[in-house]
């Protein structure tokens, strides 16, 4: 069962679309078989994340551009863990905020920068939406497939995590 | 405090760092199941092809697609015809058109709606909106889901029931007449398609409920705030 809204209704993002799943499908399904452990959950999880995609065409940039790449690995990154969660059932909905996503290795000395590689999946997606590539929490509800309410609580909940986070590291 | 420079500049070096730690794209091959070829085989074709069927055409602006199994809604923008507000039912070989027909107001309706009542363990998943036209997604624990869906005539949208096999009957939503399509699949969803009282506003809601249940969400629609 899926849903989705379609609006790819000009030549160029349909050129754009295409594009981008010649580029990204690979990387997409080594994403959600990280996080899920589950050859054809991945394949479900990058055809949803594609549809959303479609869905949101006019606010993907350049198929190429590695800030599209990153838009990309966060959409499915976003559905694999909400497939996860639905996998797992209700004992653990209420740790579903704090599943762990794709995980990095930061050498560098910014310590904001590490607590917000350290932060849950789900609200390191919200920061990296909003303060990476710069949507509103508007679009990142569209982007999430959240009401604008849930989307504004979880950007919220992000930031102060962030911030305990960083306090802990003794730097506020 | 954080500011948001101190996030944006945080947010870049993090994000290098993921793509830094995955693999570069052209290195991820995968053999994708034959399944998933086909699925998005059809997803690019209706990228290709917004609007499959001919006589849409006129319609190609805004495509919201909500496919259930067998059944499946389409929405349109469609041209604003005629000098009359009202939603016409059409029926074709394996689909029901419901089209608005009439002179678009200027402006955008505000009113947001929602059921007040849903089977047990059904809570609000998604929801998506555009010009108006809104589609609430509730799922339960199994991952069942009520897609309830409306369209204000002000939008000049067409709204389509597709499924290869379904019966329909008239049934009741509180005082207004409505079309219930039962699908003739079981596994598949049902949906119901009324007009709200008063109004030219389309309702259509689709489930793999039992009919009486499905008219029980309907008449608990209401406006909220």
């Amino acid at each position: 069962m899926m849903i989705y809204l379609q609006m790819i209704d000009t030549p160029e993002d349909r050129s754009k679309f295409e594009q981008l799943y010649l580029e990204y499908r690979g990387l997409m399904f080594y994403v959600a078989n990280k996080i899920l452990h589950n050859e054809q959950d991945a394949e479900d999880v990058v055809h949803q994340a594609f549809l959303k995609v479609a869905e949101n065409i006019e606010k993907t940039g350049d198929p190429k551009c590695p800030k599209t790449q990153s838009y990309i690995v966060t959409i499915v990154e976003n559905k694999a863990i909400d497939l996860y969660r639905r996998r797992q059932k209700r004992q653990m909905v209420e740790l579903s905020d704090e599943l762990p996503g794709v995980s990095a290795v930061y050498e560098g000395e910014n310590t904001l920068t590490d607590c917000v590689l350290k932060l849950p999946a789900r609200y390191r997606e919200v920061i990296l939406l909003r303060y990476f590539q710069g949507y509103s929490v508007k679009e990142v509800a569209a982007i999430l497939g959240l009401s604008l309410s849930a989307a504004s609580k979880l950007d919220q909940r992000a930031k102060n995590r962030l911030k305990d986070l960083y306090e802990k590291e003794g730097k506020l | 405090m954080i500011t948001d420079e101190m996030l944006r500049f945080a947010a870049a070096e993090a994000d290098q760092a993921i793509r830094d730690s995955l693999p570069h794209p052209e290195d991820c091959h995968r053999q994708f199941s034959p399944r998933f070829e086909r699925k998005m085989k059809h997803v690019i074709r209706r990228g290709r092809h917004p609007v499959t069927y001919k006589y849409l055409r006129r319609a190609a602006c805004l495509l919201v697609a909500v496919t259930l199994v067998g059944a499946s809604w389409l929405t349109v923008d469609a041209e604003a015809r005629g000098a009359f507000f009202a939603w016409v039912r059409q029926q074709y070989e394996n689909f029901v058109e419901y089209r608005f027909e009439g002179l678009a107001p200027d402006e955008e309706m505000t009113t947001n709606f929602a059921p007040t009542w849903l089977p047990e363990g059904y809570e609000e998943y998604e929801v998506h909106s555009a010009g108006g036209t809104s589609i609430k997604t509730y799922r339960n624990s199994d991952g069942q889901a009520i897609h309830f869906m409306y369209s204000p005539g002000a939008d000049a949208t067409s709204l389509f029931v597709v499924s290869d096999q379904m019966t329909m009957e008239k049934v009741s939503v509180g005082t207004q007449e409505a079309d219930f399509y039962q699908d003739a699949d079981p596994e598949n969803a049902n949906v119901l398609v009324w007009q709200y009282e008063g109004e030219d506003i389309l309702f259509c809601i689709s489930a793999s409920l039992p009919r009486d249940e499905m008219v029980k969400i309907a008449e608990s629609i209401a406006a909220i705030p």
